[in-house]
């Protein structure tokens, strides 16, 4: 069960995302070589601020309207009045806010504060609270530009009266019910472009307990490109409930230059006959072999053929939110259980291609809380557990090793768009990520237990600050299935911490002690100090203490949490909420540490003798890059680099 | 300011805390309804223009200082007037679509004989033509006349907004000595509903109501800070009332006591001159549907409508039973601020094929439940 089986509710319309983007480049953190002109938007010449500077960080849902509300397969979406309701966000609480989780680490924008309300405009029928959550699987290579998956769980349900008329919205109230009280849900958003609004298309699904919160543990296709005019459909996942099983295209099917689905031949839902082999799970000589590979021409007999996939067909993106069912029937349904699921193409009156299909032996691995703020003490450790959830043929999997690497300071630009400075340089020079290593412990292997969920133990000591001008720093970690021929993980798919710097200062601290931070965002956010007022100005930041006491106090979720940008160390923050303090009359309110309390001792297990994860091959990065669209809006720099850094790695034979 | 004679025959002829109940309601969307022409004053006046390069203020500095601080008392007297409401045992009602003016138009209570209250840019002739208007202090507060009225005895003079607040806190007292005659108290609401925000406003302009006497207190404190005292500009915390702190943009000079003189005050104070180059042109009046579909004007004119709605649901939350909902509003008046910044930001683009009007996307809080 997930955001994108039945029953759901698919809807589509638009997203602003409204970032400030001075702080897209990291050395506009320095403030001894900060220029008044990086305030000002980007020129012909000069990238000063870059494309929106005045940008507010509010992510913005409008004009979002459910399409199709499906409450079994075969029902008529035009009889349940969800069909219809309007998504909105908040509905009494300030815009969500969009986050990257540092200058150099800009593929893991986060939606923070969201709520979800479906309503008609008068009566609202659902609503819910969005798990702050980060985008995956960031989609390029096609005409259109990227695409994105931001999966997450709704909590805190609450039902409106009107809810009792949707059998759809009854039917996931009865697995909200039964399970934590959750829905799953995913918004996909197209690029944007001009005023940063764009296209989005999403549902909302049941959720099953035990699932992950931000991501879907089904059945992961693999390709290992997105999708492009000479690939049909690029990575996706497939999932079953109510014997219907459900492709999610919403990320990966091809579109133009004017997000129109492009024809890619007739298409099929398919089971593959002929099986993989895995042998010796859960000892050093794991492997596994494929029946059956990505263009493999096979003939009827040799797969179970489900429905056609009506792709073509108009509002298959815009009202069906990009997703389409298969129903089982009894042999698909004990078939599927231990087969690779397909798409296939018709090439011939009883011939058919295999266009993408199930990873290798149905293995799947993926973290969950794979982006941490990590808020370390002066001395001794911060930790966490990063969850991730291992499945085969879509069932939790015991046995199953994962390995991790910890990356090194040459994917220092591989998440931010430098390189694209024009002829005026800011004078800054930037500093390496992922070092010094020592800081940082990551669990080098660990293995799934019996409900499929494996523990991968992380600790931070205080990094200080290695990047001089900004604060703490970012580590790095690949991960992969230890299991020989095992598919290669998707792109973007790391272990992430921001490290965050800790320091002692004086209780109260002096003005000089907190000047230097709120001077950097004064100068990242001039939405604040060039309309509002200037967070640099002692004067101003005391008339002010009781507004700003209650925004740097906000828990990290709250839509107005100070900094709005959530990068700042907890040490910090106390600072100055312990300055504002001699300002308000009222003791300093306790600044939230963003971590959990996991207690896991790191410990790494030998994994020489392990077989490696499936190597990348730079083949697919190579038609992204040569695909991926000219100029420097939203991630495009930043996968520009990417793509470009990635290619080079692999080449040099660095597997990590 | 004058008001319809009907209002004021209601809060004479309650006989019970339910007849009351809709005159606070009222008294809540008054203090609400003079608050988006203020804003759009506030608002349009650009941060940039509020200082100079060694950070004193500016005149429009000193103008966005003063509508400022009338906005914030106006949102005190809401608070105070939805604390009455929930002490008497009502519920305010502020998410509605009733509970917004649609813009020109009149005040609850036919204010100022039906006066239409217009949105528009801060300028000299909207202080005065609709600001002093709103505030205009009438006669001294006159017990006899309530009196009069209460024994039905014809009366020639103007009924005001001030007049009618003191019928108010009379016809309480009355009540609530019925009420105490038979053992029982008007004020049955439940105290956790009652909002303190200590973070925001003073302990002298704020507190809990819950007997006469705060209730009384409330009243008062409203009816001081909007109209002053009967002898002079200032009210009796030596702030000027209202119509005397917009005058000082009107006049262009700051009031000042001057106890020497006859009369001790005068507008002889520091500048207010007015920088209208660096004032917005917003449309005048506006309306979403004033702009092309489509199109960010149209774009930025509804999220700011909607932000509007969405402050409305918040201050509706917290008075009605989530006193803590406060803080969460004012994020919410913050947003508001930068929304309409952008709006403003955002050179209207017509609906109307035919108008070339060089304009800036306008303010126009209406209720809207949906960002479309």
């Amino acid at each position: 069960m997930s955001y994108f089986t039945i029953p759901r509710l698919a809807f589509s319309g638009n997203f602003q995302a409204d970032v400030s983007t001075v702080n897209n480049d990291v050395r506009h953190y320095d403030n001894a070589t900060f220029e008044p002109r990086f305030q000002n938007p980007q020129t012909k010449t000069e990238m000063n601020g870059w494309y929106n500077p005045d940008g507010t960080g509010n992510f913005r849902l409008f004009g979002l309207q459910i399409h199709e509300a499906l409450s079994a397969y075969g029902a008529d979406p035009a009889q349940d009045p969800a069909t219809g309701l309007f998504v909105n966000a908040q509905a009494e609480r300030s815009s969500c806010k969009i986050v990257d989780l540092d200058p150099q680490m800009q593929v893991v924008s986060t939606l923070f504060g969201l709520r979800i309300v479906l309503t008609d405009g008068t009566n609202d029928y659902l609503s819910g609270l969005y798990t702050a959550s980060a985008f995956r699987d960031m989609a390029n290579g096609r005409a259109y530009p990227p695409s994105a998956l931001f999966m997450s769980v709704l909590t805190d349900l609450e039902w409106g009266a009107l809810a009792t008329d949707s059998p759809t919205l009854m039917a996931l109230k009865t697995a909200a019910d039964a399970n934590e009280n959750k829905l799953s849900i995913n918004l996909t958003p197209y690029a944007y472009g001009a005023n940063q609004e764009g296209p989005m298309v999403g549902s909302i699904g049941a959720y099953a307990t035990g699932d992950p919160n931000t991501f879907v543990a089904a059945r992961r296709l693999v390709n290992e490109t997105g999708p492009s005019a000479k690939v049909a459909v690029g990575d996706m996942m497939a999932d079953i409930a109510n014997d219907t099983l459900s492709y999610d295209f919403s990320n990966a099917i091809n579109l133009n230059s004017q997000l129109q689905v492009v024809p890619i031949g007739e298409i099929y839902g398919a089971i593959l006959k002929q099986g993989d082999t895995v042998t010796g799970l859960g000892t050093t000589s794991a492997s596994v072999t494929d029946g059956a590979e990505i263009g493999a021409k096979l003939s009827g007999s040799d797969i179970k053929l489900l429905d056609q996939i009506d792709y073509k067909r108009s509002g298959f993106l815009n009202v069906s939110a990009g997703i389409a069912d298969c129903p089982l029937d009894a042999n698909a349904q004990a078939l599927i259980a231990d087969h690779p699921v397909a798409l296939v193409e018709k090439i011939g009156s009883d011939q058919y291609q295999i266009i993408i299909r199930e990873t290798s032996g149905g293995l799947y691995a993926r973290a969950d809380n794979f982006v941490n703020r990590m808020d370390p003490p002066m001395k001794g450790l911060a930790t966490e557990d990063v969850r991730f959830k291992v499945t085969q043929w879509g069932k939790p999997i015991a046995d199953v090793t994962i390995v991790t690497s910890l990356l090194g300071t040459d994917m220092t630009n591989q998440y931010w768009g430098s390189g694209n400075d024009g002829p005026n340089a800011p004078k800054a020079k930037y500093h390496d990520i992922n070092t010094p290593p020592k800081k940082v412990k990551i669990s080098s292997g660990f293995t799934s237990g019996a409900d499929g969920w494996a523990s991968c133990p992380i600790s931070v000591e205080n990094p200080g600050n290695p990047r001089v001008y900004v604060d703490g720093q970012i580590y790095t970690a690949t991960y992969g299935i230890a299991v020989g021929n095992a598919s290669a993980k998707a792109q973007f798919d790391l272990i992430v911490i921001h490290a965050r710097e800790a320091q002692d200062y004086a209780n109260p601290p002096s003005w000089d002690d907190i000047k230097p931070f709120m001077q950097q965002y004064d100068n990242l956010y001039p939405i604040m100090s060039r309309h509002l007022f200037s967070l640099a100005d002692e004067t101003v930041f005391r008339e002010h203490a009781t507004l700003l006491t209650l925004a740097f106090s906000r828990p990290l979720d709250d839509p107005n949490h100070m900094p709005a940008t959530r990068d700042l160390s907890t040490s910090k923050r106390q600072a100055v909420l312990n300055w504002l303090a001699q300002y308000t009359g009222q003791p300093a309110p306790v600044a939230e540490v963003p971590q959990s309390n996991a207690q896991v001792a790191v410990t790494s297990v030998d994994t020489s003798n392990l077989p490696k994860p499936h190597p990348a091959t730079s083949k697919g990065l190579e038609m992204m890059l040569a695909n991926l669209e000219d100029g420097d809006r939203g991630k495009t720099p930043v996968m520009r680099n990417y793509l470009s850094s990635e290619i080079e790695r692999i080449k040099k034979g660095d597997q990590a | 300011m004058k008001i319809a004679r009907q209002h004021m025959d209601q809060v004479i002829q309650a006989t019970t805390v339910a007849d009351i109940l809709p005159v606070v309601q009222k008294v809540i969307e008054l203090e609400h309804a003079t608050i988006p022409p203020y804003l759009c004053g506030y608002f349009t006046i650009q941060q940039a223009s509020t200082k100079t390069t060694e950070g004193k203020p500016t005149g429009n500095g000193l103008a966005a200082d003063i509508i400022r601080s009338v906005v914030v008392e106006e949102m005190l007297h809401l608070t105070i007037a939805c604390n009455l409401m929930n002490a008497l045992g009502g519920n305010p009602s502020i998410d509605s679509p009733s509970f917004v003016p649609d813009y020109p138009g009149e005040l609850p209570f036919g204010i100022g004989d039906h006066f239409l209250v217009h949105l528009r840019s801060c300028s000299v002739a909207q202080v005065r033509d609709v600001f002093m208007k709103i505030e205009e202090p009438e006669h001294p507060i006159d017990v006899p006349v309530l009196e009069r009225l209460a024994a039905g005895i014809a009366i020639e003079e103007d009924l005001t907004i001030g007049t009618l607040y003191m019928a108010l806190s009379k016809k309480l007292k009355e009540l609530e000595a019925q009420a105490q005659a038979q053992g029982k108290t008007i004020f049955t609401g439940d105290g956790a509903r009652q909002v303190v925000p200590l973070q925001w406003f003073d302990a002298s302009e704020i507190w809990a109501i819950k007997d006469l006497k705060s209730a009384q207190a409330g009243i008062a404190l409203i009816v001081d800070q909007g109209e002053g005292t009967t002898t002079d500009p200032f009210d009796t915390s030596d702030q000027p009332a209202h119509y005397y702190r917009f005058e000082q943009i009107v006049e262009g000079k700051m009031l000042e006591p001057r106890p020497d003189d006859d009369p001790p005050y005068a507008f002889s104070g520091e500048a207010v001159a007015l920088d209208t180059s660096k004032i917005y042109d917003m449309d005048e009046n506006p309306k979403i549907a004033h702009y092309k579909e489509g199109t960010y004007s149209r774009r930025m004119a509804t999220q700011f409508c909607y932000n509007y709605t969405k402050l409305l649901r918040s201050l509706h939350d917290t008075f009605n039973g989530n006193p803590a909902g406060i803080d969460r509003s004012m994020g919410g008046m913050y947003e508001l601020r930068f929304s309409a910044l952008q709006a403003l930001e955002t050179k209207a683009e017509w609906a109307d094929a035919s108008k070339s009007d060089i304009k800036q996307t306008g303010l126009s809080f209406e209720y809207v439940t949906v960002n479309s």
